[in-house]
């Protein structure tokens, strides 16, 4: 199940390095075809913004599996082993629940939104179901990656921040 | 149901959540289910709460974020940033701490191409820290002024956070990067002026060495073929935003593809290039993103409890002048930074700051920039100093993050008289604005 998860995590955070790549171009075709005094593209705003919605949501498995949420933890750190393991595993079952209730929550909507067959209007209409599939996914799949942490030996903790930032 | 309860429970709990471990996204959202339970009406307020995820993350105002990101990543990992270095270190010569203070001013240009801290002090600590070492530079002068010019890039333009703050606290974007640049430069020159006093105080922190003698035409060219061509970039997203030709979004476009059109004619184009950076900004963003979408109704269930307004007038009962308001404010953003990331702080602290200075009347742009400032002290106080742990990373086994922090406290002090500067003289910070 976990390999599925990841599989399907890794292609939703590719999903969004091209939606960033997309954003990038569009906002910069907007740039340029309103300085050159043409018509401007009017669904290029919305456009950017539902971008960065989906940006929000779509990496969310991804970045838990590859332990990308920045975490502090100044009453964790100072605790000795073994209190330190037991806030540990208490993380990942309020995380497993987080994600299990918001998505469960998202996913009502998602259905309802199709049944109802609404709209968000901005330069565009946008369906609710597309608003809300993004989240209900996002949390679905992160509630699954959660429950590897639980279950499995890699530790949310065990990470190296030079590493993390690609170095 | 008085204030106090509702902003104990909420701030106690977001706190505890947090310093146990729980990733700061995860702890806005157990806050919040939590509080919406005890204040909002339930499963009515949660289901509002993921309605609004939209409204709080698809805002046109923050699409800037992951642009500077792309941009600065574009620049990094195109190997372009070495080119920099490379002139710059040929003008300095062989000055003594000719190593540090090539690290600040390659991090001025770096924080002028660049919108994260987090990037600049890793690509400099891994390129510089072991060579500043090897020529026997002691810690206090290898490892501060990585720090110190790691964190220029949230104060000079483009800032990723400058873009986030503007946004969450309906301050002009625009405004609030141009805000930045002049005290970015004084940072810079206090930072400069840092390293003479110590190098004198202590001429064996920094060993002097020879290097190659360059010739003035070697200079001119390398400055011309790695430097000069970074100002174009310069001028398309801080020039075009402070000549009124762009906003934010449209300078941060412009810089992509600048970075971009470099890249060609530097034959640095690669596809794995483009790839790496969009997925650089893709972590960063998804990350604060969801951070931003968890906290908007945290703001919100603090305002429905009566939880802002009732801290706010408490605090203006007590009739303090307002610079102590703001120096109370300054202190409280001082001590969230040893435990707290930036955004965290930011989303803690906004909803309670933002209507304090308001009803004390600070210029929103002047305000915005010392909580941008102190934002960014936050990074390099003990004990979780994010660039702290990044330099550990970087540093040679057996370095212990009390002489990291000992090398980063004279820039924190440098930073915080940039902050008494700016509340001295407002104008460091409104004068450019106030010509847009």
């Amino acid at each position: 199940m976990f390999a599925v998860t990841g599989w399907l995590g890794a292609w939703l955070a590719r999903l969004t390095v091209v939606a960033l790549g997309l954003l990038v171009l569009l906002v910069s075709a907007d740039v340029m075809v309103r300085t050159l005094g043409w018509r401007p593209i009017s669904w290029a705003t919305s456009a950017a913004e539902y971008a960065l919605l989906y940006a929000a949501f779509l990496p969310m498995p991804a970045l838990v599996r590859g332990k990308g949420h920045v975490f502090v933890e100044f009453i964790r750190a100072p605790m000795p082993a073994r209190m330190r393991r037991a806030c540990e595993v208490l993380v990942y079952l309020t995380c497993v629940a987080i994600c299990a209730y918001l998505a469960w929550v998202a996913a009502s909507l998602c259905i309802d939104a199709v049944r109802s067959g609404r709209y968000e209007t901005r330069t565009f209409d946008m369906p609710m179901w597309a608003v809300y599939l993004p989240i209900a996914l996002g949390f679905a799949l992160s509630s699954i990656e959660w429950l590897r942490f639980l279950i499995g030996r890699d530790s949310l903790y065990d990470v190296d921040p030079l590493k993390a930032e690609g170095y | 149901m008085t204030w106090q309860v509702p902003l104990a429970v909420m701030v106690g709990l977001i706190l505890l959540s947090m310093g146990i471990g729980l990733p700061v996204a995860f702890a806005f959202f157990l806050t919040n289910i939590l509080c919406i339970y005890l204040y909002f009406g339930g499963a009515v307020g949660v289901e509002q709460m993921v309605s609004n995820f939209s409204s709080a993350v698809a805002v046109y105002g923050l699409t800037p974020m992951p642009l500077f990101l792309i941009m600065g990543s574009l620049f990094f990992r195109s190997g372009l940033a070495d080119g920099v270095f490379k002139a710059l270190d040929l003008c300095i010569g062989s000055l003594r701490a000719r190593l540090s203070y090539l690290v600040v001013l390659a991090g001025a240009v770096f924080a002028a191409l660049s919108g994260s801290s987090l990037a600049n002090t890793a690509m400099m600590g891994t390129s510089m820290v072991p060579e500043m070492l090897r020529r026997g530079y002691k810690p206090h002068m290898a490892f501060g002024p990585v720090l110190g010019a790691g964190g220029l890039a949230v104060i000079i333009p483009p800032s990723a956070l400058a873009v986030l703050l503007g946004s969450l606290a309906q301050i002009d974007v625009g405004a609030l990067l141009i805000a930045g640049a002049i005290p970015g430069l004084l940072l810079t020159a206090l930072y400069l002026t840092l390293i003479t006093v110590q190098v004198r105080l202590d001429p064996n922190g920094a060993p002097q060495y020879d290097t190659p003698r360059a010739t003035a035409r070697a200079i001119a060219t390398a400055l011309l073929a790695n430097v000069v061509p970074m100002g174009v970039i310069i001028f398309l997203v801080v020039g075009t935003i402070l000549l009124g030709i762009a906003s934010p979004t449209e300078s941060a476009a412009l810089g992509c593809i600048g970075v971009v059109g470099l890249l060609l004619v530097y034959r640095r184009f690669h596809w794995s290039t483009i790839w790496k950076s969009l997925e650089d900004a893709m972590k960063v963003s998804g990350m604060t993103f969801l951070i931003i979408s968890a906290s908007s109704t945290f703001a919100q269930v603090l305002a429905f409890t009566g939880a802002s307004a009732g801290f706010i007038n408490w605090s203006l009962s007590f009739q303090f002048s307002p610079i102590t308001v703001l120096l109370i404010m300054i202190a409280v953003l001082f001590v969230l930074g040893m435990f707290m990331d930036q955004v965290s702080m930011m989303l803690i602290t906004l909803p309670i700051f933002m209507p304090l200075s308001d009803a004390l009347g600070f210029d929103k742009v002047w305000f915005g920039l010392i909580l941008l400032i102190m934002y960014e002290v936050g990074f390099t106080t003990p004990p979780f100093g994010m660039l702290l742990f990044i330099m550990l990373g970087i540093a040679p086994k057996g370095t212990t993050l009390r002489t990291i922090a000992m090398a980063a406290l004279p820039y924190i002090l440098c930073t915080l008289l940039l902050v008494g500067l700016i509340v001295a003289f407002p104008g460091l910070a409104l004068w450019l604005p106030r010509m847009l």
